[in-house]
């Protein structure tokens, strides 16, 4: 009997390909100049430190070459990109003041509804500006600062100065740079020493026009001995023409604190997602990163930590879906730069009916950095065809007393876990579904309950095929 | 006069700030042909062919080397041998290779394995001079041939060394490569084994001892490309004083590899805090039925076994010695010839003396 092939379903984007009228009160013009610069800058009233922060940056911008690794980035043409769109409405702190075709996307997309049940503030970005922001009022009380990055450049500007882009400088690569000069949105949350968030913050992060950038910022300093979970989702419509997201996350976990940062990313498949994040773990402070890409035509994503005092821990735990048309190249980057530092990576990939996916790392082990352990496994599954998937680790170590451990598995469901479990009574489909929810299973428990509901729907799964 | 090129050391290009994606590749003139090496072959067994008469669309050398590089290697090359073993011929003994120049030393070897045949090639680099040496050795493994191409680098601690070895798999045939590069200041080597065939074979198995302020630059990478292939690149390293390392190791599975199977796996043993180790174990994957894993590790020896073997009454010297020696055994043990396993380990033996008298 001819052996029929596992089928998993592409996700379900109904929701998110919803388009609304591009009814926006100002779009800059198409394409990158100094001109465009200074008009974002105008329209923000930023201080002149920002402007020339700009000016700067796309100076950068101008000077550096596109990466000769990864995905050719040939589709994108930045002259045929509006850098800016602001929709039409200021930011609001109710939605019941939210425009009703802006608050209708976000209900869809289920984020007023979770803020009552189960957040302590969210923020809610359309285009290139935050449309509403809020926060639960003990929060407040107890000093934490969760706002646009707009206000915060104005409001926090002792804090914001110092830090804007000092640890994800322009200078990094070509879309930092292009980051730096266009940046618009985003969110900026300060933790005081020893205040402990036990109720997720999110920020989600929508784009509606048709070939359009979106370039938040989210900066976030956790204070000693301070806890939060921050919650970052995207997405945005299909549309023929290209979208470009290159967002910047800076994290600041000082000594003692831990901050987790979750992100479900579900850009269209017109989307071209080169985001950067960077963290700063102080001494006993732990950074956990939980990705899950499922989205965009291209991304590269390479959450990174840098382990910088004594003691500090970084965990990534990231999956990636690649569908027919997508090149997902994620992984993470972590430098231990002290001693008795740790971190632990966990990886797993689905590539399917053509689409790649691209797991790429590097761990490095500074001479400082002696008694440092480092553990990273990496698993892809490959279903069907002229699909692809590739794992391209760096492991850099310069000190004997260090223990790195890495492993890597490819391969499709295994005939015979299928049979064993067969064995046990399941059903060829069901014993198949369990195989593929437990190799996503390591991802998921790491979110709350209801982005571990939302992240299986995602996954929907319809599967066939025999073994004999 | 020296050339010097730089070549690509991954098929896929990654991050630039880690510099990993190339190396300068330091070519050396030779003099006048060398004559002077002893080359054994099995008695009643003639191997030897015009060096021209080879298959060179086989030649697979050109994943790692640049066309300026094989123009260099092609013209100077001061020793060319083109061994073939006949068809359904078994050699009862290796043929062994042994060279020992004073000067600089280019050679450039093919060895053809003829349908079900089976052979073992042993080629030695010793040197007590400094000298400069460029290689590359060319193997095509026809239909069910076994080929076994043992390489042992022992050259002056201050020599030059880069080395080039690729190998052709038609279906059934089994190529294996060991290489132990235990001398030279420098060593940049490469190998490549492109399985073609159904149900060949491919195992790479690399030992590898830096002292002092050696460099060493390896890059390998077995394709897949025939149904039901089996790979195997197996490393053990020892890492001590200022040594520098970087070993790139790639899994390919191409696609229409259906049933295939591959798995690399990688040890260090680093015993300076002075040490650099970069390790690059890429797998890349175009075809959904296959299994592929790799597995890398690095450390010093554990705590708790260095005191078991202290507590036996060992120095620490000797229980390190005892280990590297141990991690060694799994690659050295497949050597058929007692006298390279013992000239191997003599030299981690030295080495280790050499540390101690550091230590002192």
């Amino acid at each position: 009997m001819e052996k029929r092939k596992t089928v998993i379903d592409d996700i379900d984007r109904k929701v998110y390909d919803i388009s609304d009228i591009d009814d926006n009160s100002y779009k800059a013009q198409k394409g990158l100049t100094e001109s465009v610069v200074r008009e974002i800058s105008k329209l923000k009233l930023e201080p002149e430190w920002m402007l020339n922060h700009r000016l700067k940056s796309l100076e950068i911008y101008n000077r550096l070459k596109l990466p000769n690794w990864g995905s050719s980035l040939h589709e994108l043409d930045m002259d045929q990109i509006v850098t800016y769109v602001k929709p039409n409405t200021n930011m609001k702190s109710n939605w019941d003041e939210v425009p009703d075709n802006i608050k209708s996307t976000f209900e869809r997309l289920g984020i007023p509804k979770a803020e009552r049940d189960y957040l302590a503030g969210v923020g809610a970005q359309y285009d290139s500006e935050v449309v509403y922001h809020n926060m639960k009022q003990e929060l407040l009380a107890q000093g934490v600062i969760y706002t646009d990055m707009e206000t915060a450049v104005r409001e926090y500007e002792d804090i914001v100065k110092d830090l804007f882009m000092k640890l994800v400088p322009p200078q990094d690569h070509k879309f930092v740079a292009l980051h730096g000069a266009v940046w618009s949105g985003g969110s900026f949350v300060y933790v005081p020493a020893g205040v402990k968030v036990s109720i997720p913050i999110q920020s989600y992060f929508r784009m509606n026009a048709p070939g359009s950038g979106q370039f938040e910022h989210t900066l976030i300093v956790v204070e000693k001995g301070a806890s939060l979970h921050f919650i970052e989702g995207c997405s945005a419509p299909k549309y023929n023409v290209l979208n470009l997201h290159a967002g910047c996350v800076e994290l600041y976990v000082k000594e003692g604190a831990t901050l987790r940062y979750s992100t479900i990313e579900n850009w269209s498949k017109n989307m071209l997602n080169l985001n950067t994040k960077r963290a700063l773990v102080e001494k006993g402070g732990t950074i956990e990163w939980v990705s899950g890409t499922f989205g965009s035509h291209i991304t590269m994503l390479y959450p990174s930590s840098i382990l910088k005092g004594e003691g500090a821990k970084s965990e990534f735990t990231g999956i990636s879906f690649a569908s027919k048309g997508q090149y997902l190249d994620t992984g993470t980057k972590v430098v231990h730069a002290a001693k008795n530092t740790f971190s632990s990576i966990k990886s797993r990939s689905i590539s399917k009916d053509g689409g790649a996916s691209v797991y790429r790392s590097s761990v490095n082990i500074l001479p400082a950095a002696v008694k440092s352990k480092s553990s990273v496994i990496c698993e892809s599954l490959m279903i069907g065809d002229n699909c692809r998937s590739d794992t391209i680790p760096v492991m850099k170590i310069e000190n004997d007393e260090a223990d790195i451990g890495h492993e890597a598995k490819i391969g499709r469901i295994s005939d015979f876990a299928v049979f064993y479990l067969m064995t046990r009574g399941l059903s060829e489909e069901e014993a198949k579904a369990m195989i593929v929810r437990g190799f996503v299973e390591p991802i998921t428990k790491e979110l709350p309950l209801e982005y571990a509901v939302e992240m299986n729907r995602l996954i929907n799964l319809e599967l066939e095929g025999t073994i004999g | 006069m020296a050339l010097t090129i730089k070549e690509k050391r991954l098929p896929v290009f990654t991050w630039n700030r880690q510099n990993v994606n190339e190396a300068d590749l330091i070519l050396n003139e030779s003099k006048e042909s060398l004559n002077d090496f002893v080359f054994v072959i099995p008695k009643n067994l003639d191997c030897t062919a015009n060096f021209d008469a080879f298959d060179f669309s086989k030649d697979v050398s050109d994943v790692f080397l640049s066309k300026q590089a094989k123009k260099f290697i092609d013209q100077n090359a001061n020793v060319k041998r083109y061994i073939k073993i006949p068809k359904n011929y078994t050699a009862s003994e290796p043929i062994k290779i042994s060279f020992n120049p004073n000067d600089n030393l280019n050679d450039d070897i093919l060895i053809e394995a003829e349908e079900n045949s089976r052979a073992v090639v042993i080629i030695e680099y010793n040197s007590a001079k400094q000298i400069a040496h460029s290689g590359r050795t060319r193997i095509y493994a026809h239909k069910n041939a076994h080929i076994e191409l043992i390489k042992s680098q022992l050259l002056n601690e201050q020599s030059n060394h880069n080395d080039t070895i690729s190998a052709f798999a038609d279906d059934e045939a089994n190529v294996k490569i060991v290489l132990a590069e235990m001398g030279a200041a420098s060593v940049f080597l490469s190998c490549s084994i492109v399985l073609n065939g159904q149900n060949s074979k491919g195992d790479l198995q690399l030992v590898y001892l830096g002292t002092d302020d050696h460099s060493i630059d390896i890059s390998a990478k077995l394709t897949q490309r025939g149904k039901k292939t089996k790979s195997l690149i197996c490393a053990k390293g020892i890492l001590m004083d200022n040594a520098k390392k970087i070993l790139r190791n790639t899994l390919d599975f191409v696609s229409g590899c259906k049933g295939s199977a591959g798995r690399e796996e990688e040890n260090v043993l680093m015993l300076s805090d002075k040490a650099k180790n970069i390790s690059v174990p890429v797998l890349l994957c175009g075809e959904e039925d296959v299994e592929g894993e790799h597995a890398a590790s690095s450390g010093k020896p554990a705590e708790a076994v260095m005191f078991y073997l202290m507590s036996r009454g060992l120095s620490e010297s000797d229980a390190q010695k005892l280990l590297a020696k141990g991690a060694f055994s799994v690659v050295l043990k497949t050597i058929p010839d007692e006298s390279i396993k013992n000239k191997i380990l003599n030299f981690v033996e030295k080495a280790f003396e050499n540390l101690q008298k550091e230590k002192n």
